[in-house]
Protein backbone atom coordinates (compact mmCIF):
# COMPACT_ATOMS: atom_id res chain seq x y z
CA UNK A 1 0.00 0.00 0.00
CA UNK A 2 2.94 2.15 0.84
CA UNK A 3 4.94 1.15 -2.11
CA UNK A 4 1.87 2.03 -4.68
CA UNK A 5 1.38 5.59 -2.57
CA UNK A 6 4.54 6.42 -3.12
CA UNK A 7 4.57 5.13 -7.37
CA UNK A 8 1.24 7.40 -7.48
CA UNK A 9 2.88 10.73 -5.87
CA UNK A 10 5.55 10.89 -8.44
CA UNK A 11 2.83 10.61 -10.61
CA UNK A 12 0.75 13.36 -9.17
CA UNK A 13 3.82 15.77 -8.73
CA UNK A 14 5.14 15.19 -13.00
CA UNK A 15 1.50 15.75 -13.75
CA UNK A 16 1.01 18.61 -11.81
CA UNK A 17 3.98 19.98 -12.94
CA UNK A 18 3.11 19.43 -16.40
CA UNK A 19 -0.03 20.98 -16.24
CA UNK A 20 1.43 23.71 -14.41
CA UNK A 21 3.59 24.72 -17.51
CA UNK A 22 0.59 25.00 -19.85
CA UNK A 23 -0.92 28.29 -20.41
CA UNK A 24 -5.11 28.57 -19.73
CA UNK A 25 -6.23 28.09 -23.15
CA UNK A 26 -3.80 24.59 -22.99
CA UNK A 27 -5.52 23.72 -19.65
CA UNK A 28 -9.34 23.77 -20.58
CA UNK A 29 -8.07 21.59 -23.78
CA UNK A 30 -6.78 18.95 -21.37
CA UNK A 31 -9.67 19.21 -19.22
CA UNK A 32 -11.87 18.77 -22.45
CA UNK A 33 -9.84 16.14 -23.84
CA UNK A 34 -10.62 14.57 -20.34
CA UNK A 35 -7.59 15.78 -17.74
CA UNK A 36 -9.64 15.47 -14.34
CA UNK A 37 -6.79 17.43 -12.80
CA UNK A 38 -6.70 20.14 -15.31
CA UNK A 39 -9.70 21.60 -13.73
CA UNK A 40 -8.39 21.34 -10.19
CA UNK A 41 -5.40 23.24 -11.37
CA UNK A 42 -7.63 26.09 -12.63
CA UNK A 43 -9.17 26.63 -9.63
CA UNK A 44 -5.86 26.69 -8.29
CA UNK A 45 -4.95 29.60 -10.72
CA UNK A 46 -7.69 31.31 -9.86
CA UNK A 47 -8.80 30.86 -6.74
CA UNK A 48 -7.16 33.66 -4.77
CA UNK A 49 -7.45 36.36 -7.71
CA UNK A 50 -11.48 36.04 -8.12
CA UNK A 51 -11.84 36.20 -3.77
CA UNK A 52 -10.11 39.03 -3.38
CA UNK A 53 -11.58 40.53 -6.69
CA UNK A 54 -15.20 39.29 -5.23
CA UNK A 55 -14.48 40.83 -1.97
CA UNK A 56 -13.47 43.95 -2.24
CA UNK A 57 -16.36 44.54 -4.86
CA UNK A 58 -19.10 43.00 -2.33
CA UNK A 59 -17.13 43.18 1.31
CA UNK A 60 -18.16 40.43 2.70
CA UNK A 61 -15.77 37.47 2.39
CA UNK A 62 -17.39 34.42 3.57
CA UNK A 63 -20.20 35.67 0.86
CA UNK A 64 -17.47 36.26 -1.53
CA UNK A 65 -15.82 32.54 -1.49
CA UNK A 66 -19.22 31.34 -1.79
CA UNK A 67 -19.44 33.25 -4.73
CA UNK A 68 -16.48 32.19 -6.06
CA UNK A 69 -17.84 28.29 -5.84
CA UNK A 70 -20.51 29.53 -7.56
CA UNK A 71 -18.11 30.91 -10.79
CA UNK A 72 -15.88 27.35 -10.94
CA UNK A 73 -19.37 25.95 -10.95
CA UNK A 74 -20.13 27.78 -13.83
CA UNK A 75 -17.01 27.24 -15.77
CA UNK A 76 -17.12 23.89 -14.94
CA UNK A 77 -20.91 23.45 -16.56
CA UNK A 78 -20.45 25.47 -19.80
CA UNK A 79 -16.26 24.52 -20.11
CA UNK A 80 -17.48 23.39 -23.41
CA UNK A 81 -19.08 25.64 -24.87
CA UNK A 82 -15.70 28.26 -23.77
CA UNK A 83 -14.68 30.30 -27.53
CA UNK A 84 -11.08 29.03 -26.43
CA UNK A 85 -9.89 31.99 -29.10
CA UNK A 86 -10.68 34.24 -26.26
CA UNK A 87 -9.35 35.03 -23.12
CA UNK A 88 -9.94 32.81 -20.14
CA UNK A 89 -9.06 35.10 -18.02
CA UNK A 90 -11.62 37.30 -18.97
CA UNK A 91 -14.03 35.00 -19.42
CA UNK A 92 -14.50 33.91 -15.94
CA UNK A 93 -13.67 37.66 -14.07
CA UNK A 94 -16.77 38.33 -16.00
CA UNK A 95 -18.69 35.60 -14.56
CA UNK A 96 -17.06 36.72 -11.15
CA UNK A 97 -18.12 40.09 -12.14
CA UNK A 98 -21.91 39.48 -13.02
CA UNK A 99 -21.96 37.64 -9.59
CA UNK A 100 -21.01 40.36 -7.73
CA UNK A 101 -23.03 43.16 -9.56
CA UNK A 102 -25.97 40.88 -8.72
CA UNK A 103 -25.08 40.34 -4.86
CA UNK A 104 -25.00 43.84 -4.57
CA UNK A 105 -28.33 44.45 -6.21
CA UNK A 106 -30.05 41.92 -3.88
CA UNK A 107 -28.57 43.29 -1.26
CA UNK A 108 -29.52 46.67 -1.63
CA UNK A 109 -33.03 45.27 -2.03
CA UNK A 110 -33.26 43.90 1.39
CA UNK A 111 -31.84 45.92 4.59
CA UNK A 112 -31.53 42.54 6.69
CA UNK A 113 -28.92 41.51 5.07
CA UNK A 114 -27.04 44.80 4.24
CA UNK A 115 -26.98 44.57 8.46
CA UNK A 116 -25.87 41.31 8.62
CA UNK A 117 -22.94 41.93 6.36
CA UNK A 118 -21.74 45.34 8.18
CA UNK A 119 -21.71 43.25 11.28
CA UNK A 120 -19.79 40.43 10.08
CA UNK A 121 -17.31 42.64 8.46
CA UNK A 122 -16.59 44.44 12.32
CA UNK A 123 -15.57 40.64 13.25
CA UNK A 124 -13.77 40.22 10.28
CA UNK A 125 -11.41 43.36 11.61
CA UNK A 126 -11.20 41.26 14.78
CA UNK A 127 -9.14 38.48 12.68
CA UNK A 128 -5.40 38.32 12.51
CA UNK A 129 -3.82 38.84 9.44
CA UNK A 130 -3.34 36.02 7.13
CA UNK A 131 0.23 35.50 6.83
CA UNK A 132 0.92 38.02 9.84
CA UNK A 133 4.53 38.46 10.79
CA UNK A 134 4.23 37.71 13.95
CA UNK A 135 8.06 38.80 14.41
CA UNK A 136 6.92 42.33 13.46
CA UNK A 137 6.80 44.21 16.68
CA UNK A 138 3.37 45.38 18.20
CA UNK A 139 3.15 48.97 16.96
CA UNK A 140 3.81 47.93 13.42
CA UNK A 141 1.17 44.91 12.78
CA UNK A 142 -1.14 47.46 14.20
CA UNK A 143 -0.05 50.53 12.04
CA UNK A 144 -0.58 47.41 9.32
CA UNK A 145 -3.63 46.49 10.42
CA UNK A 146 -5.25 49.79 10.87
CA UNK A 147 -3.93 50.45 7.34
CA UNK A 148 -5.73 47.61 5.51
CA UNK A 149 -8.41 48.17 7.62
CA UNK A 150 -8.79 52.01 5.71
CA UNK A 151 -8.07 51.33 2.56
CA UNK A 152 -10.57 48.49 2.35
CA UNK A 153 -13.13 50.72 3.96
CA UNK A 154 -12.28 53.00 1.56
CA UNK A 155 -12.61 51.36 -1.64
CA UNK A 156 -16.09 49.98 -0.14
CA UNK A 157 -16.99 53.40 -0.23
CA UNK A 158 -16.32 54.32 -3.49
CA UNK A 159 -19.31 53.94 -5.52
CA UNK A 160 -20.28 50.55 -6.89
CA UNK A 161 -19.25 51.38 -10.91
CA UNK A 162 -15.93 53.15 -10.11
CA UNK A 163 -15.22 50.39 -7.26
CA UNK A 164 -15.20 47.50 -9.71
CA UNK A 165 -12.60 49.33 -12.09
CA UNK A 166 -10.77 50.70 -9.61
CA UNK A 167 -10.35 46.85 -8.09
CA UNK A 168 -9.62 45.27 -11.37
CA UNK A 169 -7.09 47.86 -12.29
CA UNK A 170 -5.12 48.29 -8.80
CA UNK A 171 -5.50 44.58 -7.18
CA UNK A 172 -6.09 42.95 -10.25
CA UNK A 173 -4.20 44.38 -12.80
CA UNK A 174 -6.05 43.88 -15.32
CA UNK A 175 -5.71 46.12 -18.82
CA UNK A 176 -8.20 48.95 -19.73
CA UNK A 177 -9.14 46.31 -22.85
CA UNK A 178 -9.96 43.52 -20.26
CA UNK A 179 -11.67 45.98 -17.87
CA UNK A 180 -14.10 47.14 -20.85
CA UNK A 181 -14.65 43.30 -21.57
CA UNK A 182 -15.60 42.32 -18.03
CA UNK A 183 -17.62 44.95 -17.53
CA UNK A 184 -19.08 46.01 -20.90
CA UNK A 185 -17.84 48.89 -21.01
CA UNK A 186 -16.45 51.19 -23.96
CA UNK A 187 -12.79 52.17 -23.09
CA UNK A 188 -13.21 56.11 -22.64
CA UNK A 189 -15.88 55.17 -20.03
CA UNK A 190 -13.46 53.08 -18.26
CA UNK A 191 -10.46 55.60 -18.16
CA UNK A 192 -13.18 58.36 -17.06
CA UNK A 193 -14.58 55.91 -13.93
CA UNK A 194 -10.54 54.68 -13.37
CA UNK A 195 -9.92 58.61 -12.93
CA UNK A 196 -13.13 59.54 -10.97
CA UNK A 197 -12.37 56.18 -8.79
CA UNK A 198 -8.71 57.18 -7.92
CA UNK A 199 -9.06 61.04 -7.26
CA UNK A 200 -12.20 59.94 -5.14
CA UNK A 201 -10.02 57.27 -3.66
CA UNK A 202 -7.36 59.89 -2.73
CA UNK A 203 -9.60 62.69 -1.42
CA UNK A 204 -10.96 60.02 0.95
CA UNK A 205 -7.86 58.55 2.31
CA UNK A 206 -5.49 61.04 1.65
CA UNK A 207 -6.26 63.44 5.16
CA UNK A 208 -6.82 59.83 7.23
CA UNK A 209 -2.89 58.71 6.14
CA UNK A 210 -1.30 61.86 7.39
CA UNK B 1 8.94 112.70 -14.46
CA UNK B 2 11.92 112.07 -12.56
CA UNK B 3 14.45 114.92 -12.61
CA UNK B 4 11.52 117.09 -14.01
CA UNK B 5 9.61 120.00 -12.29
CA UNK B 6 6.97 119.64 -11.99
CA UNK B 7 4.15 121.90 -14.01
CA UNK B 8 7.10 121.64 -16.25
CA UNK B 9 6.03 122.57 -20.14
CA UNK B 10 5.58 119.50 -22.29
CA UNK B 11 7.65 119.97 -25.01
CA UNK B 12 7.78 118.13 -28.34
CA UNK B 13 11.17 116.25 -27.31
CA UNK B 14 9.68 115.61 -24.04
CA UNK B 15 6.47 113.91 -25.49
CA UNK B 16 8.59 111.89 -27.54
CA UNK B 17 10.57 110.54 -24.95
CA UNK B 18 7.70 109.98 -23.15
CA UNK B 19 5.84 107.96 -26.06
CA UNK B 20 9.51 106.09 -27.08
CA UNK B 21 9.44 104.68 -23.48
CA UNK B 22 5.51 103.66 -23.47
CA UNK B 23 5.98 101.86 -26.67
CA UNK B 24 9.21 100.14 -25.21
CA UNK B 25 7.33 98.87 -22.68
CA UNK B 26 4.40 97.20 -24.14
CA UNK B 27 6.80 95.89 -26.95
CA UNK B 28 8.84 94.41 -24.00
CA UNK B 29 5.59 92.82 -22.04
CA UNK B 30 3.96 91.58 -25.58
CA UNK B 31 7.25 89.81 -26.39
CA UNK B 32 7.82 88.50 -22.70
CA UNK B 33 9.22 84.54 -22.29
CA UNK B 34 6.17 82.77 -21.23
CA UNK B 35 7.97 79.27 -20.49
CA UNK B 36 9.90 79.25 -16.75
CA UNK B 37 11.65 82.71 -16.46
CA UNK B 38 13.54 85.15 -19.23
CA UNK B 39 15.27 84.19 -21.75
CA UNK B 40 16.33 79.96 -21.16
CA UNK B 41 13.15 77.61 -20.61
CA UNK B 42 11.51 76.62 -23.81
CA UNK B 43 8.27 74.41 -24.56
CA UNK B 44 9.09 71.08 -24.87
CA UNK B 45 9.11 70.41 -28.37
CA UNK B 46 5.22 68.92 -29.90
CA UNK B 47 3.21 70.16 -27.17
CA UNK B 48 0.94 72.65 -26.83
CA UNK B 49 2.89 75.76 -25.21
CA UNK B 50 0.68 75.96 -22.09
CA UNK B 51 -1.03 72.65 -20.85
CA UNK B 52 -4.22 73.73 -18.85
CA UNK B 53 -5.10 71.89 -15.80
CA UNK B 54 -8.30 70.72 -17.98
CA UNK B 55 -5.37 68.74 -20.48
CA UNK B 56 -3.75 67.61 -17.63
CA UNK B 57 -7.24 65.82 -15.49
CA UNK B 58 -8.33 64.25 -18.57
CA UNK B 59 -4.74 62.71 -19.34
CA UNK B 60 -4.12 61.85 -15.63
CA UNK B 61 -5.21 58.53 -15.84
CA UNK B 62 -2.46 56.97 -18.13
CA UNK B 63 0.03 59.49 -17.19
CA UNK B 64 0.20 57.73 -13.32
CA UNK B 65 0.00 54.49 -15.50
CA UNK B 66 3.20 55.58 -17.67
CA UNK B 67 1.02 54.91 -20.77
CA UNK B 68 1.44 58.26 -22.60
CA UNK B 69 3.50 59.01 -25.41
CA UNK B 70 6.95 60.42 -24.75
CA UNK B 71 6.35 63.77 -25.67
CA UNK B 72 2.47 63.90 -23.81
CA UNK B 73 4.58 62.80 -20.40
CA UNK B 74 6.92 65.71 -20.94
CA UNK B 75 4.23 67.96 -21.37
CA UNK B 76 2.21 66.58 -17.83
CA UNK B 77 5.43 66.93 -16.07
CA UNK B 78 5.93 70.22 -17.36
CA UNK B 79 2.29 71.04 -15.89
CA UNK B 80 3.29 69.69 -12.95
CA UNK B 81 6.44 71.95 -12.37
CA UNK B 82 3.75 74.95 -12.97
CA UNK B 83 0.85 74.10 -11.14
CA UNK B 84 0.48 73.27 -7.33
CA UNK B 85 -3.09 72.40 -7.44
CA UNK B 86 -2.39 69.50 -9.95
CA UNK B 87 1.17 68.78 -8.44
CA UNK B 88 -0.69 68.06 -5.26
CA UNK B 89 -3.58 65.73 -6.65
CA UNK B 90 -1.07 63.91 -8.30
CA UNK B 91 0.96 63.13 -5.36
CA UNK B 92 -1.94 62.18 -3.41
CA UNK B 93 -3.33 59.69 -6.36
CA UNK B 94 0.31 58.17 -6.11
CA UNK B 95 0.19 58.01 -2.13
CA UNK B 96 -2.96 56.20 -1.96
CA UNK B 97 -2.45 54.01 -4.79
CA UNK B 98 0.76 52.80 -3.08
CA UNK B 99 -1.12 51.61 -0.35
CA UNK B 100 -3.29 50.10 -2.55
CA UNK B 101 -1.27 48.35 -4.07
CA UNK B 102 1.25 46.87 -1.04
CA UNK B 103 -2.41 45.48 0.40
CA UNK B 104 -2.31 41.81 1.55
CA UNK B 105 -4.05 39.56 -0.36
CA UNK B 106 -6.43 37.48 1.25
CA UNK B 107 -6.27 33.54 0.72
CA UNK B 108 -9.24 30.84 0.57
CA UNK B 109 -10.60 28.80 3.34
CA UNK B 110 -8.94 25.72 4.57
CA UNK B 111 -11.71 24.06 3.31
CA UNK B 112 -12.64 25.99 0.25
CA UNK B 113 -11.33 23.26 -2.06
CA UNK B 114 -13.14 20.27 -0.30
CA UNK B 115 -16.48 22.33 -0.55
CA UNK B 116 -16.01 22.81 -4.19
CA UNK B 117 -14.84 19.01 -4.78
CA UNK B 118 -18.04 17.99 -2.63
CA UNK B 119 -20.35 20.48 -5.21
CA UNK B 120 -19.19 19.27 -8.58
CA UNK B 121 -19.64 15.08 -7.34
CA UNK B 122 -23.12 16.24 -6.88
CA UNK B 123 -23.10 17.70 -10.61
CA UNK B 124 -21.38 14.70 -12.06
CA UNK B 125 -19.67 14.79 -14.97
CA UNK B 126 -19.76 18.22 -16.73
CA UNK B 127 -20.42 18.06 -20.79
CA UNK B 128 -17.01 17.79 -23.15
CA UNK B 129 -16.60 17.63 -26.54
CA UNK B 130 -13.68 16.04 -28.22
CA UNK B 131 -10.69 18.61 -28.69
CA UNK B 132 -11.27 20.43 -31.78
CA UNK B 133 -8.86 22.85 -33.08
CA UNK B 134 -9.17 25.91 -33.22
CA UNK B 135 -8.95 25.82 -37.18
CA UNK B 136 -11.99 24.12 -37.37
CA UNK B 137 -13.98 26.59 -36.33
CA UNK B 138 -12.42 29.27 -38.89
CA UNK B 139 -12.96 26.77 -41.87
CA UNK B 140 -16.53 26.84 -43.89
CA UNK B 141 -18.90 23.93 -42.47
CA UNK B 142 -17.72 20.15 -43.62
CA UNK B 143 -21.53 19.89 -45.23
CA UNK B 144 -21.27 23.03 -47.14
CA UNK B 145 -18.14 22.13 -48.44
CA UNK B 146 -18.67 18.90 -49.92
CA UNK B 147 -21.96 19.88 -51.45
CA UNK B 148 -20.61 22.96 -53.19
CA UNK B 149 -18.19 20.14 -54.25
CA UNK B 150 -20.57 17.59 -55.35
CA UNK B 151 -22.51 20.31 -56.88
CA UNK B 152 -19.58 21.39 -59.13
CA UNK B 153 -18.80 18.00 -60.07
CA UNK B 154 -22.59 17.58 -60.81
CA UNK B 155 -22.13 20.61 -63.44
CA UNK B 156 -18.58 18.88 -64.55
CA UNK B 157 -19.89 15.76 -65.63
CA UNK B 158 -23.38 17.05 -66.88
CA UNK B 159 -21.58 19.25 -69.12
CA UNK B 160 -19.05 16.69 -70.50
CA UNK B 161 -22.16 14.50 -71.30
CA UNK B 162 -23.54 17.09 -72.86
CA UNK B 163 -20.83 18.10 -75.49
CA UNK B 164 -19.83 14.55 -75.89
CA UNK B 165 -23.78 14.01 -76.61
CA UNK B 166 -23.84 17.03 -78.98
CA UNK B 167 -21.42 15.12 -81.53
CA UNK B 168 -22.23 11.49 -81.21
CA UNK B 169 -19.45 9.27 -82.54
CA UNK B 170 -22.17 6.36 -82.90
CA UNK B 171 -25.49 5.07 -81.63
CA UNK B 172 -25.53 3.40 -78.32
CA UNK B 173 -28.20 1.73 -79.28
CA UNK B 174 -29.72 1.43 -82.54
CA UNK B 175 -33.49 1.81 -83.29
CA UNK B 176 -35.79 -0.84 -83.43
CA UNK B 177 -36.16 -0.89 -87.31
CA UNK B 178 -39.35 -2.70 -88.15
CA UNK B 179 -39.32 -3.76 -91.66
CA UNK B 180 -42.03 -4.55 -93.65
CA UNK B 181 -40.76 -8.00 -94.90
CA UNK B 182 -40.08 -9.45 -91.22
CA UNK B 183 -43.62 -8.95 -89.61
CA UNK B 184 -46.42 -11.09 -91.21
CA UNK B 185 -49.45 -8.86 -90.68
CA UNK B 186 -47.92 -5.28 -90.78
CA UNK B 187 -51.35 -4.05 -91.50
CA UNK B 188 -52.63 -5.29 -87.93
CA UNK B 189 -49.31 -3.88 -86.75
CA UNK B 190 -50.15 -0.66 -87.98
CA UNK B 191 -53.60 -0.69 -87.33
CA UNK B 192 -52.43 -1.34 -83.11
CA UNK B 193 -51.25 1.04 -81.00
CA UNK B 194 -47.53 0.79 -82.22
CA UNK B 195 -44.94 -0.29 -79.13
CA UNK B 196 -42.11 -0.38 -81.52
CA UNK B 197 -42.92 2.78 -84.31
CA UNK B 198 -42.49 1.32 -87.99
CA UNK B 199 -40.49 4.71 -88.74
CA UNK B 200 -37.89 4.08 -86.20
CA UNK B 201 -35.64 4.05 -89.66
CA UNK B 202 -37.05 6.99 -90.99
CA UNK B 203 -36.32 8.68 -88.07
CA UNK B 204 -32.35 7.59 -87.69
CA UNK B 205 -32.12 8.29 -91.79
CA UNK B 206 -33.72 11.87 -90.19
CA UNK B 207 -31.71 12.47 -87.99
CA UNK B 208 -28.55 11.91 -89.13
CA UNK B 209 -27.88 14.97 -91.53
CA UNK B 210 -29.93 17.37 -89.07
CA UNK B 211 -28.06 16.49 -85.80
CA UNK B 212 -30.98 15.77 -83.88
CA UNK B 213 -29.92 13.17 -81.09
CA UNK B 214 -31.79 9.58 -82.31
CA UNK B 215 -33.72 9.39 -79.40
CA UNK B 216 -35.97 12.99 -79.82
CA UNK B 217 -36.33 11.76 -83.44
CA UNK B 218 -37.84 8.63 -82.71
CA UNK B 219 -40.17 10.40 -80.38
CA UNK B 220 -41.19 12.38 -82.60
CA UNK B 221 -41.73 9.99 -85.06
CA UNK B 222 -43.59 7.48 -82.77
CA UNK B 223 -45.92 10.46 -82.14
CA UNK B 224 -46.15 10.14 -85.60
CA UNK B 225 -49.99 9.65 -86.62
CA UNK B 226 -50.29 6.24 -87.63
CA UNK B 227 -52.00 6.73 -91.28
CA UNK B 228 -49.31 7.94 -92.49
CA UNK B 229 -47.21 4.78 -91.70
CA UNK B 230 -50.80 2.53 -92.88
CA UNK B 231 -50.82 5.36 -96.10
CA UNK B 232 -47.09 4.38 -96.78
CA UNK B 233 -47.24 0.84 -96.11
CA UNK B 234 -50.51 1.01 -98.25
CA UNK B 235 -48.74 3.04 -101.01
CA UNK B 236 -46.01 0.37 -101.18
CA UNK B 237 -48.42 -2.33 -100.89
CA UNK B 238 -47.11 -4.17 -98.36
CA UNK B 239 -43.42 -5.05 -100.06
Amino acid sequence: MAEVAIKRAPLAGATRQRLQALDDASIVGAFLAGEERAFTELVERYQTRLLNFIYRTIGDRERAEDLVQEVFIRVYRHLHRFDRTKKFSTWVYTIASNLAKNELRNRSRNPLVLFQTIKANWDDEERPLQFEDTTARPDDMFRRRHLRALVEETVARLPEHHRQVFVLRELEGKSYEEIAEITDCNLGTVKSRLNRARNAFASIIEPKID
Amino acid sequence: MRGERAGARVTPARFAYRGSRVLLGTAVFWNRPRFGGYGLAKPPRGTSPLMDCREFRSKHVAYVDDLLAAVDMEGMRAHLGRCPACARQDTAVRRSLMLVHNLPPIEPSPEFMARLTARLAEIGPPPRYAARSTLFFSMPAMGTFAAVAAGIGVVAVLSFRTTHYAAPTQIANAPVAVTVDSLPDIMAFANSAPDVTPLANAAYVAAVPTGIPIWPAVLMAGEAPVQFASMELQLSGGR
